[in-house]
């Protein structure tokens, strides 16, 4: 509806403001919707797979993870790549570093049995990953370290068309891999040896589900810096709201509600008259609500 | 001296159990008949559920149709979110298709499962409101549903107070006699309730000896393999004779 009202208004209105709607309005809409869903996403599948309701990459230590590869491209190596190629090498480099926290987390995991020990680690894992690219910040020049600071405090702002199409593309490609899992995300809530019993594979099932995650939280954190909490608490207010917890109503259902929970943080950061760090906003959306989570779960 | 009404679906013979690279026990050897309702105790430790693991890693002498053996793990948890039904269709994992629908035919051998456990009313409850006792016979239903020739469950009875202990008892001697006749082993500490449905008994002995005993055998040779788990046999059959004259009066 809004899109519809959206491309009306295109038509009347002066090239100035087409412009202004066109390279900073939407983009930036459409650019909180994508990550809204694809954090989400990201979040329910860690929740399943761990068997922990307050798992989401930003508090496992994967957004970390994206954000050192991202950094390392941004901080490093942006002088040696040339710029047509920035946008998918930072990309990948959050991919890379994605799945090097998550492969980290993984082999933890099989250590850990403790829900609750497996998020300190990941917490701890998210430290060290920061205290690299602090040192990185170090060892480079003012206007990088400007870009840096902006990027690391969260926005859904300067996401450029391109940018956007290649977010896009990874989270339909982190989607697919999570509705072809659907089943087997299902069947691990019951546990590793009822799912194994039942047929189902669940390293198979974990490998892919991180693989989503990873293309999912890469995409984001490399063009909106990084942003926790919309993954934690969008899945449960999918379950709640379908009184479901099966993966085949709660996957839409959590893509959409993270969506909104990003446009919601975006609105909140726009309102004053200098824009929020959407990392900001979000936690006041986000804390609230996982707190209340926490206090309704005590036994995690 | 076994049962000899059905046909042999397993034929375990000479195994070894361990775990770690420690060895429990040697020369494991029994055999499972279709409709046997089978025991399985020993100390905490002793290695039952590795026992049962080994177990359903074989491959049983099923008829067809039939899926497979299949274990019901011990503390499956009750997530929230899901029917009964749902629970029970999420667990036909190999059945079902990718978005995890099955064919008519799996959807119908759900109700008569349900229906034959006397779930049919439960089966749209979500099942975290279910009562432990409630939700291991849906576990069980989804076993039957798989068509399992030999269905294994680890500690079916742990955590569940008598009423539904009883209960739980009661369906694994039923399921033995259901069509298909699958076989179940069920290891448990729950001796006396045990006894009372099972036809033989594996027991993981606190000597090292493991020991198999069936009703039809001696008298009293199950009783004297189950004392066998004990450091003090001789005061478990003490026990259990008092029991037994107490209730024959």
């Amino acid at each position: 509806m809004t899109f519809l009202l959206m491309a009306i208004d295109l038509y009347y209105v002066s090239p100035a403001d087409r412009n202004v709607l066109m390279l900073l309005r939407l983009p930036r809409t459409v650019t909180a919707m994508l990550a809204g869903a694809a954090l989400s996403l990201a979040g329910l599948q860690m929740q399943s797979i761990f068997r922990n309701p307050i798992a989401d990459p930003h508090i496992m230590g994967i957004s970390s993870g994206a954000s050192l590869g991202a950094a390392a491209v941004t901080l490093c190596a942006a002088s040696s790549i040339g710029s047509r190629f920035h946008e998918i090498s930072v990309a990948a480099a959050a991919f890379i570093g994605a799945g090097a926290g998550a492969a980290v987390i993984m082999a933890a995991s099989k250590k850990v049995r403790s829900a609750a020990t497996l998020l300190i680690f990941g917490v701890m894992l998210g430290f060290m990953a920061n205290a690299i690219v602090a040192a990185l910040q170090f060892s480079t020049d003012a206007e990088s370290l400007k870009i840096f600071y902006s990027w690391s405090a969260g926005s859904f702002s300067f996401v450029t068309w391109p940018q956007i199409i290649i977010m896009a593309a990874a989270i339909c490609t982190g989607c697919a891999a999570a509705l072809v899992n659907m089943k087997g995300l299902d069947i691990l809530l019951f546990g590793d040896e009822f799912a194994a019993a039942a047929g189902a594979d669940p390293r198979h099932i974990r490998l892919l589900a991180m693989f989503s995650c990873c293309l999912c939280t890469g995409a984001v954190t490399a063009f909106c810096g990084p942003i926790g909490f919309a993954g934690i608490v969008a899945p449960h207010i999918a379950k709640w709201a379908m009184g479901s917890s099966s993966h085949r109503s709660t996957i839409a259902g959590a893509m959409l509600c993270g969506s909104i929970i990003c446009l919601g943080a975006d609105l909140l950061s726009q309102m004053s008259g200098t824009p929020l760090p959407v990392s900001g906003t979000m936690a006041f959306i986000g804390i609230p609500l996982i707190l209340y989570i926490l206090l309704k779960k005590p036994e995690l | 001296m076994e049962n000899i009404t059905g046909n042999t679906l397993l034929e375990v013979r000479g195994m070894t159990i361990g775990h770690e690279g420690k060895i429990f026990y040697r020369g494991v050897s029994f055999d499972v008949r279709e409709g046997d309702c089978i025991m399985l105790c020993g100390a905490n430790g002793s290695g039952k559920t590795t026992l049962l693991r080994a177990i359903a890693g074989m491959k049983a002498r099923s008829g067809k149709g039939s899926n497979g053996i299949v274990m019901i793990p011990s503390r499956i948890p009750k997530v929230k979110g899901f029917t009964l039904r749902d629970f029970v269709r999420i667990s036909c994992y190999s059945q079902s298709d990718l978005g995890g629908r099955l064919a008519p035919e799996d959807e119908a051998a759900i109700g008569n499962a349900l229906s034959r456990l006397c779930l049919d009313n439960l089966a749209g409850r979500d099942i975290s409101t279910l009562s432990d006792g409630e939700f291991q016979k849906a576990a069980i239903a989804s076993a039957l549903v798989r068509r399992a020739p030999v269905i294994l469950l680890d500690e079916p009875t742990a955590f569940l107070d008598a009423e539904n202990r009883i209960a739980v008892m009661g369906t694994l001697k039923e399921i033995c006699g259901m069509p298909g006749r699958p076989a179940v082993i069920f290891s448990t500490h729950d001796l006396a309730e045990g006894l009372a449905v099972c036809g033989k008994v594996l027991a993981l002995g606190a000597d090292g000896i493991f020991r198999c005993a069936c009703e039809d055998g001696k008298p009293d040779e199950m009783q004297k393999a189950v004392a066998g788990i004990f450091k003090n046999p001789d005061a478990f059959i003490r026990q259990a004779s008092i029991q037994g004259e107490e209730n024959l009066k």
